[in-house]
């Protein structure tokens, strides 16, 4: 999956808590990293890159399904920002590949196309 | 068994030589009071070794509220932040040095914060200046570095313990952590021969009685330091003799059993030091932070001094109620420390010299919210035994908001006393639930209009019929079943066959019919017979299983009159339901608790985050959107009164039958809010929805300043202009129309109307609007 590089952090210290975030995946730790997306937040609830990464936390915790509803949750609040809705079909075609699903995993890879 | 020894032991004496009868009966009689002693001081010391051990391992749970969170553009007055910082148990300084202080200048708050190990990892101490711009938290600045930060984060305040014994309350520390000067200062006040004793010092006793004596009253207490402690495990105050036999007794067991470190700890964690309301302060550690609201670390030797003087009395030489009898005890107590050599004349003149300077008991957090804290405690027990709760230093992170707390628990006791006035009823009680529109966060309860009187805790337990707040369930149900925000239906009569009843005529609540309305007036309006007409063509079981969707669990049978909300469910259940709308069609269940971790900070068990989403965002967004319509124009159009329209809330009030219940329910940018009014004994309160519930959760909202709620707008929504009185449909303004209203349509549901519509909306802009209405009616029938 390619690195959300192209999407702007939150401001502020959300976007400081979802850095700690990043930098605790990269470390292994997906556990302290909710920590980190659980407090980000309570800041910015609605900020939907910061949903699409719980549910990056979700798939490394092997939690494919809730991967999955994070990622419906961040599109639901993401409105037109396609490059985030496109990352969210991406990692829930992944997800559903874990899960066995793979006309669901079809379909997401499907909609994460129209996206790019 | 007894019997069976004293015979073993007789039997070697009983034909003895040289002894006269009545010396064998003396021989006898001594011998059996031995055994009985024996076997009572058995009897004592295993009653005295299961409390030491049991009190030494006992570390109650400790319940947190949230941490606050402190950024630049957060909503927070400096007097907000006072409040938060005297809950979190800081105190006001002259100016801040220590961790726990702050001090207040123009504009500006600054304040050196505690360490504080939170579940993500430890945070140290650090000192932060922050500026404030009216209401507004401008800015934070680190000092030291004087760079500005993004954020940071304060200790939460301890909101509740559980306790083996209920209301007891202390911070155990280890014998590390108690400060050489307090060790030495007790010595040398209440046992100067600790260390050499046995658990009894007949030289003190003797000094006692003599000064006794020659006072003629009792002065002096000849009592060790482990009698003390024995005293203390069974807290009872009778002075008889028999009580001082056993505590002697014990206190030698003690001695005899543990070394001198362990009964100095147990006794610096035990000792009784003052009362709190319902809660008693036991130990050095707790006494610190509640007298002086510091670590026990960084008190000055005249705080020590104040604290070991209480020992005698904390009652009797409380502070705070007898501030010169209190400072009177600790100069007497600086005397003996001057004279054992335990401190230097300098020090000895400075801490003469010093004020009392206990900090004034306010706005102390501890078990101020009991109804908070029984929810906390039912989740608890689902997973932990009482117990364990109670000894294993467990501390538990709850999503409790301080802040959000006080307000609803002020605002509903005043409206509730307003609106016993203005019907002329008593006994009007209340229940109010606030929770975080995302994440499902519980941030505060109100269980009654008394906060500190627990016992019936309405919000979790209070089951009643929600009448018209079911009404969402039957519209979004609607909505799935692809009608649209204006789809005509007829709000008359009707009278539905009852199985195993009379026949059912529900009537609307003005009791008139309103003929044909497009749907989302039947909402915004409240109107019954539009309500059960859709939900009748819907079907009842639909709405059902809707309702259940929402996050209600329970079965509930399909009767028509469910249509009107003749369903029991608590507020908390409630919140739940309105919970999943707000955010959105997902559902997320609801917490009070966030993570727990073990004594050793290990984290023992988390309730993270979940969600699921439950309904189509596009359905939900609609249906939002029409309770906005509800508190735009509709029965929550009173809200006005307290919310600027343009906040845009949702919410829907409801009535039960005879005025019983009246509830609000609704949301705006942050927060979830549901308000239940109603009495113990279910009687008729004078009040609708919007008379009652409806004020209150308007002043609390006021209260808490929201953000405007704004629903993110899904894929594939198209918005047209409409009037309601005409159903007639444009995508600009109508011209000279009195009423009409921007409505989103899901792009396919009016496609069929779309092009006619459209024709005759360009007819209608050109030659006016009057002509073409009743063609526009026309196709609509």
């Amino acid at each position: 999956m390619p690195p959300l590089t192209q999407i702007p952090p939150p401001p502020g210290q959300a976007g400081t808590l979802l850095a700690s975030a990043n930098k605790a995946m990269r470390a292994g730790q997906p556990d302290k990293a909710e920590l980190h997306l659980e407090r980000a937040l309570r800041l910015a609830p609605r900020d939907a890159q910061l949903w699409h990464a719980m549910a990056r936390v979700r798939f490394a915790q092997a939690n494919y399904g809730q991967a999955v509803q994070f990622c419906l949750k961040s599109n639901s609040l993401a409105g037109r920002n396609n490059a985030i809705i496109g990352q969210n079909w991406l990692l829930m075609e992944k997800a559903y590949l874990q899960m066995g699903e793979k006309e669901k995993a079809a379909q997401a890879r499907q909609k994460a196309g129209d996206r790019f | 068994m007894i019997r069976k020894r004293i015979k073993k032991e007789k039997a070697p004496s009983g034909g003895g030589p040289g002894i006269a009868p009545a010396g064998k009966w003396l021989v006898l009689a001594l011998l059996l009071a031995a055994v009985g002693l024996a076997f009572y001081v058995a009897y004592l010391d295993r009653v005295i070794r299961e409390k030491f051990e049991g009190k030494r391992w006992a570390l109650p749970a400790v319940v947190y509220a949230r941490p606050l969170e402190l950024y630049p553009g957060l909503a927070l007055s400096s007097q907000g932040l006072e409040e938060e910082l005297q809950l979190a148990g800081y105190r006001r300084d002259k100016r801040a040095v220590d961790p726990g202080g702050y001090d207040r200048q123009e504009g500006a708050v600054h304040l050196v914060t505690r360490g504080f190990h939170f579940p993500d990892g430890e945070e140290n101490s650090a000192e932060y200046t922050l500026f404030f711009s009216g209401d507004t938290l401008a800015s934070i600045v680190r000092s030291g570095s004087g760079e500005a930060v993004d954020g940071l984060r304060l200790d939460p305040a301890r909101i509740g313990s559980f306790h083996p014994r209920q209301h007891e309350d202390r911070l155990v520390l280890s014998r590390a952590e108690l400060p050489e000067l307090l060790v030495k200062t007790l010595l040398a006040v209440e046992d100067r021969n600790f260390y050499s004793h046995g658990g009894l010092d007949p030289l003190a006793i003797l000094r006692a009685l003599f000064a006794n004596v020659m006072a003629g009253e009792t002065v002096q207490g000849g009592s060790t330091l482990t009698q003390q402690l024995v005293k203390n495990f069974f807290l009872t105050n009778e002075r008889t003799l028999w009580r001082k036999f056993n505590e002697a007794i014990m206190a030698v067991l003690l001695e005899a059993h543990y070394g001198k470190e362990d009964i100095l700890t147990a006794y610096a964690n035990e000792i009784f030091l003052g009362q709190d309301g319902g809660r008693a302060v036991h130990g050095f550690g707790l006494a610190s932070l509640f007298y002086f609201r510091r670590d026990l670390a960084d008190l000055s030797p005249a705080q020590i001094a104040t604290l070991v003087g209480m020992v005698r009395g904390p009652s009797y030489y409380d502070p705070r109620k007898h501030p010169e009898r209190c400072l009177k005890r600790r100069q007497v107590v600086l005397e003996v420390l001057r004279t054992e050599k335990v401190i230097d004349e300098a020090q000895y003149k400075t801490a003469k010299a010093a004020p009392l300077d206990s900090q004034v008991l306010t706005g102390n957090g501890f078990n101020r919210f009991p109804a908070f804290l029984d929810l906390v405690r039912r989740q608890l027990v689902e997973e932990y035994r009482e117990e364990d709760l109670a000894s294993d230093g467990m501390k538990i992170f709850t999503t409790l908001d301080p802040q959000v707390q006080m307000a609803v628990e002020r605002q509903l006791a005043a409206a509730i006393a307003r609106l016993e006035k203005k019907t002329g009823r008593s006994g009007l009680e209340g229940a109010v639930i606030i929770t975080r529109r995302e994440g499902g966060e519980i941030l505060a309860l109100a269980g009654g209009r008394a906060p500190l009187q627990s016992g019936f805790n309405r919000a979790l337990d209070a089951r009643r019929h929600i009448g018209s707040l079911v009404k969402p369930a039957v519209y979004l149900a609607a909505l799935a079943k692809g009608y649209t925000l204006t789809t005509p239906v007829e709000d008359t009569a009707l009278t539905l066959p009852n199985v195993g009843g009379k026949p059912w005529t529900p009537r609307n609540y003005d009791r008139s019919e309103h003929g044909r309305v497009p749907m989302y007036l039947g909402l915004a309006y409240s109107l019954n017979l539009a309500t059960v007409r859709i939900g009748m063509d819907v079907g009842v079981a639909k709405v059902v299983q809707t309702l259940k969707d929402l996050g209600v669990q329970g079965e509930f049978p399909a009767y028509p009159s469910f249509l009107l909300g003749a369903v029991s469910l608590t507020p908390l259940q409630v919140a739940q339901v309105y919970q999943t709308l707000a955010s959105g069609g997902f559902y997320q269940p609801q917490r009070a608790i966030s993570t727990v971790l073990a004594a050793d900070n290990s984290v023992v068990k988390r309730f993270g985050l979940s969600v699921e989403q439950r309904f189509a965002p596009e359905q939900i967004f609609l249906l939002n959107t029409a309770l906005q319509q509800v508190v735009r124009n509709g029965t929550g159009k009173g809200l006005s009164q307290y919310l600027d329209p343009s906040l845009n809330a949702a919410g829907k009030t409801g009535t039960s039958d005879d005025q019983r219940d009246s509830w609000f329910a609704g949301f705006t940018g942050e927060q979830v809010g549901v308000v239940w009014l109603g009495t113990d004994d279910n009687r008729p309160t004078g009040l609708t929805g919007a008379s009652g519930a409806l004020v209150v959760w308007g002043e609390i909202m006021r209260a808490l300043r929201p953000q405007p709620l704004e629903l993110v707008e899904p894929e594939g929504i198209a918005w047209q202009w409409f009037r309601p009185d005409t159903f007639a449909y444009s995508s600009t303004p109508f011209f000279l129309a009195a009423e009409q209203v921007r409505l989103p349509f899901l792009a396919g549901s009016i496609e069929e109307q779309g092009d006619s519509a459209a024709e005759s909306l360009k007819d209608s802009l050109e030659q006016g609007v009057g002509g073409v209405m009743d063609k526009i009616r026309g196709w609509f029938q």
